[in-house]
């Protein structure tokens, strides 16, 4: 029974077609804004519909499934699509029309997939996408030819220029007539046997060959269940009698359409000159080569992270002198008083502390666009498979473990291809080890403050060895993991294609850029301003009675040596104040409150307000120290964020910041688990709560002895 | 001086709201709430 | 006399017409599903480092298999090999 049934006048279309087909781009020209990503209630495979307009007028409801290769599912995905598409799913309505996107460049392996659908008994129309890639191998196929042999409307659409489309609406809105279903000869003791189980099944006699032609060739779908019954012991015996005679149900029936598909591609595709050797193998052969392709792999991610410093730097400049500016200005219009200060300890020094890491993480997702768009990822992914399975992964866990490290949530969600549970699960524990977006502010203030003569090679190894720790701690983590959780579930064949390569446009890069800047803005704008606004409030108050502030500069006068001079002293007495009046503060407080368990790590309190404001959002933390910091201070010396931390000296004298103590908090921010956002995310894909708390105190227990461990070692060299 | 008071604590009863609102609704709707979301499909 | 070999045994650039696979119902059906059914030309292309998956050329694309789940497929060599 169907819950959900769409209004009279909409069309209810599926779009199904094998992965990288060009479908969800078609889905994108049809639907333009209008659509709305969700989840299928029970599963986490995402749910994504989109309006329409069809030629008639009509409305059309666009279900773009998950990519599949066949109706018999091996995933969760390809579980839904089947499902979607037999009307087994209460949450969605029956597809009326279903659209067949048939990639060229792949005919004969998409076209076994359109087998299926048109043996759904609904209509069909096929659009053939990627002609350019087929006609740029010299193949040729001729649509009517193919929709002459399918007995089905085939459209050509382009995704590059978006021709078809309108053609395409014109088709859907006329698709009214379910095609015959497809003959593919049986070997005639196969197709006696499917006469003999159809008799036992209930139906007209069309559907009966069919269901007793799935049962024999084992269909586990649900819609056969009450056929089984009705079958029983006569299936068995089939099946026996077949296996006695040589024959295997389940081969024969896909060799016997793949017999029918290549009389169709060879009736349809015509090739213009032989098959070579094509651009895109060449490439790879380099790319994917043992030695050279792990080489190449190594000098392109070393690109990458070089030139986050060398270009980004300038631009970042410019960013931090402008913010002084605007706090300069701001600062002498104002009156002194909570007001000015709000605006420029906190917002300015606060949010435009994070803001300068802007053209870093801008850069990043750039590149990573890149990479993505000339189809190098799927190489990358055929080269660390072996790496991954060893250590209890997937090759399939490369792609959610890479963004990853943009993000962890949508790296989270794209696990969903993983078949086998326990690598997703163990794929899912170890992504946020994955250096994400939000730590790199972090990295990068640090860097740039303790690393400052390192040069830009230098610098970007650190950076480099950020990243690698991560990539280490989760490579330990999933090795363990799964000898924990043991064996259940199978290990997901690593079966993956290989798409043509392109070359990136530079469009994509534009696009990802700017997308991703206007997102961090945005992200900034909104959680982070709020957060430190917070922040500067509980800085700020509660006040410092002015007899007390009397009180502690004298004492620090006091406390002075005779020989020290006139600057040493002046500068003394303000620092006493201003870590009098943080002390005293909320902020203070709590930061006190924290300390004994971070002191071993060499971090002092102020440190420990940071981390706390990093459980909301990592970039918080430099913003925090800019708030801390700003509205720690006292004179009129405008220093940068950096030049306080360097400055900063604790009560017995020593400074608060050293190399040793950069690092420690670098460790910590590569192990820990602060995005809260993340636990949401895990305890929706895992079901439960258990995934996500193990995580939580698991990741910054190991984030703890790693800091320790590491603060102690690097006191040894930067005492 | 009291103006500007006013207008901090303005300012901190709205942050305060919005981060409140926000954590309700993302709660509700359990949809990503990670505003780096790339949201490019390749599958 | 053409020999029979597991298709992971092939070196880069030979070919093989599939001839059986002997594998777990699953993963014989997904091999069969991606187009190795018999008499299919297969062509080995590359192999990452350390040997494992290989890349295999088959029915024009190009499909990357883990050397235990080659293994499970059986192919009559053909002389000479060469890319096709």
């Amino acid at each position: 029974m169907i819950l959900a049934a769409p209004a009279l006048d909409t069309v209810t279309i599926a779009l199904a077609g094998n992965p990288n087909c060009g479908k969800t781009t078609l889905f994108n020209a049809l639907t333009g804004l209008r659509q709305k990503v969700a989840n299928y209630p029970g599963v986490t495979v995402e749910r994504k519909t989109g309006r329409c307009r069809l030629a008639d007028g009509r409305t059309a409801e666009i279900i773009d499934l998950p990519g599949t290769y066949s109706l018999i599912a091996t995933s969760p995905d390809e579980q839904v699509a089947m499902e979607v598409l037999r009307g087994l799913r209460i949450d969605t309505a029956l597809p009326q029309v279903v659209v067949a996107v048939v990639d060229a460049s792949n005919l004969a392996r998409n076209l076994y997939l359109t087998s299926h659908l048109l043996g759904l008994g609904r209509p069909v129309v096929v659009v053939l996408t990627m002609d350019d890639i087929a006609q740029g191998r010299g193949e040729l196929i001729d649509p009517q030819m193919l929709s002459l042999r399918l007995g089905v409307p085939v459209v050509r659409y382009s995704g590059r220029t978006g021709e078809g489309l309108d053609g395409l609406r014109a088709v859907l809105a006329e698709a009214a007539i379910a095609p015959t279903p497809p003959l593919w000869s049986l070997a005639p003791a196969m197709a006696a046997e499917v006469d003999g189980l159809a008799a036992f099944v209930a139906g007209d006699a069309e559907r009966r060959r069919n269901i007793a032609l799935r049962l024999l060739t084992g269909d586990q779908a649900s819609d056969l269940d009450g056929a089984r019954q009705e079958a029983g012991e006569q299936l068995v015996l089939s099946r026996e009698r077949l296996r006695g005679q040589g024959i295997e149900p389940m081969e024969a029936e896909i060799e016997a359409r793949y017999v029918w598909i290549d009389s169709i591609v060879a009736a349809c595709l015509t090739r213009g000159r032989p098959p070579t050797t094509s651009l895109s193998e060449r490439v790879d052969a380099i790319l994917v080569h043992k030695f050279w392709g792990l080489v190449l792999f190594a000098v392109i991610m070393g690109a990458l992270f070089i030139s986050l410093f060398v270009v980004a730097d300038p631009i970042m400049g410019w960013i931090g002198d402008g913010f002084d500016w605007l706090g300069a200005a701001i600062g002498g219009t104002l009156a002194e008083g909570p007001l000015r200060s709000l605006i420029t300890d906190g917002l300015i020094k606060g949010v435009g502390g994070v803001m300068v890491f802007v053209p870093q993480i801008a850069l990043l997702f750039g590149f990573l666009a890149l990479l993505e768009d000339s189809g190098y990822l799927a190489r990358a992914a055929f080269l660390m498979d072996k790496l991954l399975a060893s250590v209890g992964l997937h090759g399939r866990s490369f792609i959610p473990l890479l963004s990853s490290f943009a993000c962890a949530i949508p790296g989270i969600m794209a696990t969903r291809t993983i078949a086998s549970p326990r690598e997703r699960l163990a794929t899912i524990l170890v992504a946020p080890f994955m250096s994400c977006a939000a730590r790199l502010p972090v990295y990068g203030l640090l860097i740039a403050t303790f690393f400052v003569n390192w040069g830009p090679l230098g610098k970007a190894g650190i950076l480099l060895s950020c990243y690698l720790l991560g990539i280490a701690a989760a490579a330990a983590v999933a090795f363990i993991a799964t000898r924990l959780l043991g064996r259940h579930g199978q290990v997901t064949p690593f079966i993956l294609e290989m798409p043509t390569y392109q070359v990136p446009q530079l469009g994509s890069f534009v696009r990802a850029v700017w997308f991703n800047t206007w997102a961090f803005l945005r992200r900034a704008g909104t959680i982070i301003v709020s957060i430190t606004v917070l922040l500067w409030a509980l800085a700020y108050y509660p006040q410092l009675p002015a007899e007390r502030v009397e009180e502690v500069r004298a004492a620090a006068l006091v406390a002075q040596p005779a020989a020290a001079t006139e600057d040493e002293r002046s500068l003394a007495v303000d620092q006493a104040e201003s870590s009098a009046r943080l002390a005293h503060s909320a902020a203070g407080v709590i930061g006190k409150t924290i300390e004994p368990v971070i002191a071993p790590l060499g971090f002092d309190w102020k440190m420990g307000v940071g981390l706390v404001g990093a459980f909301a959002a990592r970039e918080v933390f430099v913003s925090t120290l800019g708030v801390v910091y700003g509205v720690g201070e006292v004179g009129d010396d405008d220093t940068s964020l950096q030049q306080a931390m360097v400055a900063d000296r604790r009560s017995d004298g020593r400074p608060v910041w050293t190399t040793a103590v950069a690092i420690s908090l670098l460790v910590w921010f590569v192990l820990a688990m602060q995005c809260m956002s993340t636990v949401a995310i895990v305890r929706r894909e895992t079901g439960g709560w258990t995934w996500p708390i193990a995580q939580l105190v698991g990741m910054n227990v190991i984030a703890w002895i790693g800091s320790f461990a590491a603060y102690r070692i690097a006191l040894l060299v930067w005492p | 001086m009291t103006g500007q008071t006013i207008a901090v604590v303005v300012i901190l009863l709205v942050a305060a709201g919005y981060l409140a609102i926000r954590t309700l609704r993302k709660r509700r709707k359990g949809a990503c709430g990670c505003e780096h979301c790339p949201a490019q499909d390749s599958k | 006399m053409s020999e029979i070999n597991a298709l992971d045994q092939l070196s880069i650039g030979h070919s093989g017409t599939v001839k059986s696979i002997i594998a777990e119902p699953t993963l014989h059906r997904r091999l069969l599903e991606m187009g190795l059914t018999r008499g299919v030309l297969c062509t080995v292309l590359r192999r990452a480092p350390l040997g494992d998956p290989i890349t295999v050329r088959v029915r024009g694309y190009q499909l990357s298999l883990r050397a235990d789940q080659a293994r499970a497929i059986q192919v009559t060599c053909l002389a000479g090999g060469g890319v096709s």
